[in-house]
């Protein structure tokens, strides 16, 4: 324990200097947390209904240029604005005001950003399609290993209902449901799996 | 002793194993590694006797141990699956009539065979096997696990492990001199002692483990192992070979064990876990990138803006903005009607792709469309270290391609950066700039009899001056305010020059400190070489001039370096003067990347005694930045003028701390451990070596990370 401490210390003291140098008060924090053994959320949770609320004429007005989304990670039922601020062909990229992204592809998710553990990428053109025909597809998921290796993921899924369409994939170890509520063929609202570590992330349009 | 780097808090089990292993060389391996715990030697085991199994691979392991009259600090890696060293630390009180004996021991094992539903796992191993081999013992065991939970083991052992309830030795069919085990003549300890391994008596040792539930493991075994030296002189009594003991897991990385043993002593265990390949968020939580912004179609034949006036200092500072927004900075650009050049300085991301991707990204969202390649030329010390290039087109064409990361590798063009600077502009206000801090400090000193952990805490003002690129003054100073490093009363006996056995005194009488003040001046002679000049108070205990050339091709794994060195010692106050003391030394290196992280280095030349010879090192280097490894120095001093341990030889670590923190910091934690620091085989301590700068941002290593291109 005392050499934990002294570690500890060790690296409070690279961390804790100040001067010219960054601001170290932003690693100072997470760092305590870490040695203490516990996290805390950086705000109260808020739900999906108060953000609804929050999305008020005015908060539209102010981002009338661009689309606005609300997302919750199942995880840490935290739920966020967020914005639209990427497009590239048909993939949009949303961020959250503390900089987290989720990249959709006509409104299903191939990327976060930002969490730790994200999902780097999908491959699901396939996906796109068996959502509004049915049938089966293979979609491919690529995450980052603990050594920033790309890992591959393959899951086949099935494809059930119409304008509540539900997906079912099956991968080597693990098995997920994906929920979309469709409307004039778009997702207005979805709950999708990003991957082992943070679960199920649900979406709606503003 | 142990150096523990911070434990990850959120860690394997969270991790689901699929993520992580998915058909790399760990997932056979796992199989092996299932439901083991730690001895009281640190080492994979049941309670004082080895199994077969091994850790997870690259687990790092601090254990502290305390029983009767023996207390043990051992640190193990798991070098690779089936590969795992250890270095021990030992004190057993009432050994000798000279009282208390410190030991230093390392053991080394072997899996070589794998278990299957038929067989075992077998393994081979030699507990102290350099030293004075107080716990000098050989085996090879077998381990089979019944169920997930229930695993047996048996063994037979030889020196040590063969001491109780010993037979002739079954080898002696092979050859009549396995029959006796020669005494061993270590002379100054840290010689390896072939010559008695597997000789003499040998025993059968065994046991086995339970897991009864996720957090607790029972155990019990037969220990071949009959504590003769302790029994006889000291506290310690031998009644019974049979142990007991409970592993306890209070948390993922921390478990505790109780015991008890030979009868007649109760002692517990203390087992610290990391792993490296573990970090507390895979690919970090740092904030997510810009977006790529695509061009209109068709907008890439507007060259307008190359009539404008203005322009290049608008980008300049556009582009600056938004790398200081990432933690980054712009150092100077190149501009030109459908390329860019930006040289880059980043003090953020350890993982070099990420930084690269970065600014490709945000170039994205400020350079006129008519630009179609992007240069990014990372800078550190003013030199640049390789030039990336990728098609401004890729970048939009790839951002959310499912393969993304493996073709943007593929289409970037990683070359030499030399004379890349020529033809930039310097972003205004670059130079010179000053930067300093003042934070507290913890220096410890290990294993001196008295007091195996000593410390000095206080305050260190550090600041950097960049004159011009490459051009930079930097100090350092400190005061202490506490600490009792100095108060250490064991005085040199060295008999070669006091080059390092006096460090003692320069903690003692340096309470205000000038720890270095140095003018460094970096530079690239040419394509492919690197080079440093520094003069000035180089290290606590020498100033002199320091110079090194390295020459490292982008693409190579082979890099080779000279360093030419006049040293004079300091006074012990470490102010301004010196003592009657100067050497000329210098090496000549050769790096090799093996590659599978694996990393080799040699080092021959003078040292600053004077002798001369070589240190050969190995390190197991992470993409995530982590590293492992140890090295040893062979010089022409004889290993009785060296003294205790024979010839210099240590451990190394780097630790990254976004495997802590998560976050993304391009900061290191580095550690050596000297089981002895004397005069043989010193090296200077010289700032800002080139090696290790310049190899992260070259092909073998980035290609390990570009995974994080695009995070």
């Amino acid at each position: 324990m005392k050499r934990k401490m002294i570690t500890a210390l060790a690296i409070l003291t690279v961390l804790s200097s100040c001067g010219s140098r960054q601001s170290e008060e932003s690693v100072l924090g997470p760092i305590t947390q870490s040695l203490i053994g516990f996290t805390q959320p950086a705000s109260t949770p808020a739900s999906m209904e108060d953000i609804r609320r929050q999305v008020t004429p005015q908060v539209r007005q102010r981002f009338r240029h661009t689309s606005l989304m609300i997302a919750q990670l199942e995880s840490n039922d935290r739920a966020s604005i967020i914005v639209r601020r990427g497009e590239n062909r048909d993939v949009e990229t949303y961020l959250t005001p503390d900089n987290i992204s989720i990249s959709l592809q006509d409104g299903v998710l191939i990327a976060t950003r930002g969490l730790g553990f994200d999902l780097m990428s999908a491959d699901v053109s396939d996906t796109i399609t068996s959502l509004r025909r049915g049938g089966r597809a293979v979609r491919i998921h690529r995450y980052l290993d603990g050594e920033d290796q790309i890992v591959i993921k393959s899951y086949v899924c099935d494809y059930r209902g119409n304008a509540n369409v539900t997906e079912t994939c099956h991968g080597k170890d693990q098995t997920f449901e994906n929920s979309y509520q469709m409307s004039a063929g778009q997702i207005i609202a979805s709950r999708q799996w990003i991957g082992p570590h943070h679960g199920y992330i649900r979406l709606e349009d503003s | 002793m142990n150096y523990q780097p911070r434990s990850k808090p959120a860690s394997r089990r969270q991790t689901p194993r699929a993520i992580v292993g998915a058909g790399l060389l760990l997932l056979p391996a796992a199989a092996q590694s299932q439901g083991y715990s730690y001895s009281t030697y640190g080492t994979v085991g049941l309670i004082d006797m080895p199994t077969a199994q091994s850790a997870a691979d690259a687990e790092l392991a601090a254990t502290f141990s305390k029983f009767a009259n023996t207390t043990r600090s051992t640190l193990s890696f798991q070098i690779t699956p089936r590969l795992s060293g250890s270095f021990r630390y030992s004190k057993i009180e009432d050994y000798s009539t000279s009282g208390a004996l410190f030991d230093r021991s390392f053991d080394l094992r072997y899996r070589f065979v794998d278990e299957t539903d038929g067989r075992p796992a077998i393994a081979v191993g030699l507990q102290d096997f350099i030293g004075t081999g107080v716990y000098s013992g050989e085996y090879i065991v077998a381990t089979k696990s019944f169920s997930p939970r229930l695993t047996f083991t048996g063994g037979i052992g030889w020196g040590r492990l063969g001491s109780h309830n010993g037979f002739s030795n079954p080898l002696g069919v092979i050859n009549d001199r396995f029959d006796t085990r020669p005494g061993r003549d270590f002379g100054k300890g840290g010689e390896i002692e072939a010559t008695g391994w597997f000789r003499g008596d040998a025993a059968l040792f065994g046991g086995v483990a339970w897991q009864a539930t996720d957090k607790l493991t029972l155990k019990a075994e037969y220990s071949s192992d009959a504590y003769g030296t302790e029994s006889r002189n000291g506290s310690f009594e031998h009644k019974s070979p049979f142990n007991f003991g409970l592993d306890y897991e209070i948390r993922d990385s921390i478990h505790l064990q109780a015991h008890y043993l030979y009868g007649s002593t109760f002692g517990f265990t203390l087992n610290l876990l990391t792993n490296p390949r573990h970090p507390v968020a895979n690919g970090g939580k740092g904030p997510a990138p810009l977006p790529v912004q695509r061009r209109a179609p068709g907008a890439s034949s507007d060259l307008g803006w190359t009539q404008a006036e203005g322009v290049e200092s608008s980008l300049r500072d556009q582009t600056n903005v938004l790398l200081a927004s990432d933690g980054m900075a712009l150092e100077a650009m190149e501009l030109h009607a459908n390329a860019v050049t930006v040289h880059i300085r980043n003090e953020r991301y350890l993982a070099r792709p990420e930084a690269i991707g970065r600014t490709a990204r945000l170039l994205t969202r400020v350079m006129p469309a008519s630009i179609e390649t992007f240069t990014i030329a990372p800078v550190e010390n003013g030199i640049p270290l390789s030039a990336v290039t990728v098609t401004r087109s890729d970048i939009e064409n790839l951002e959310h391609e499912a393969d993304g990361a493996w073709q943007s590798y593929a289409r970037a063009d990683i070359t030499d950066a030399a004379n890349s600077l020529e033809g930039a502009s310097y972003f205004a206000g670059r130079y010179p700039k000053l930067t300093w801090s003042v934070g507290p400090y913890v220096k410890a000193s290990y294993f001196d009899p008295d007091e195996p952990v000593r410390l000095d805490a206080g305050l260190r003002l550090q600041g950097r001056y960049d004159l011009a690129p490459g051009w930079i003054v930097s100090g350092s100073v400190q005061q202490r305010l506490t600490g009792n490093i100095g108060d250490a009363d064991r005085g040199s006996n060295s008999v070669l020059p006091r080059v390092r056995s006096e460090s003692v005194r320069y903690a003692r009488e340096g309470e205000s400190a000038l720890e270095h003040l140095t003018l460094a001046h970096y530079f690239r002679p040419g394509k492919d070489l690197y080079a440093r000049v520094t003069a000035g108070y180089l290290e606590s205990q020498f100033g002199g001039v320091s110079s090194e050339l390295l020459w490292k091709p982008v693409a190579s794994r082979l890099a080779l370096g000279a360093e030419a060195n006049y040293a004079v010692k300091r006074d012990f106050d470490q102010r301004f003067g010196f003592q009657d003391y100067e050497i000329a030394t210098g090496h000549l290196s050769a790096y090799y990347d093996f590659g599978n992280g694996y990393l080799g280095q040699i080092d021959a030349g003078r040292y600053l005694a004077g002798d001369y010879g070589a240190t050969f090192t190995l390190d197991r280097v992470f993409a995530n930045g982590w590293s492992v490894g140890a090295y040893a120095t062979f010089t022409d001093v004889s290993f009785d003028d060296f003294g205790e341990g024979s010839f210099d030889k240590g451990l190394r670590f780097t630790v990254p701390l976004t495997h802590v923190l998560g976050q993304p910091s391009d900061k290191t934690y580095k550690a050596v451990i000297q089981p002895l620091t004397r005069d043989g085989g010193a090296r200077l301590k010289v700032q800002d070596r080139l090696y290790d700068s310049v190899r992260s941002y070259h092909t073998p290593e980035m290609k390990d990370s570009w995974g994080r291109f695009w995070r």
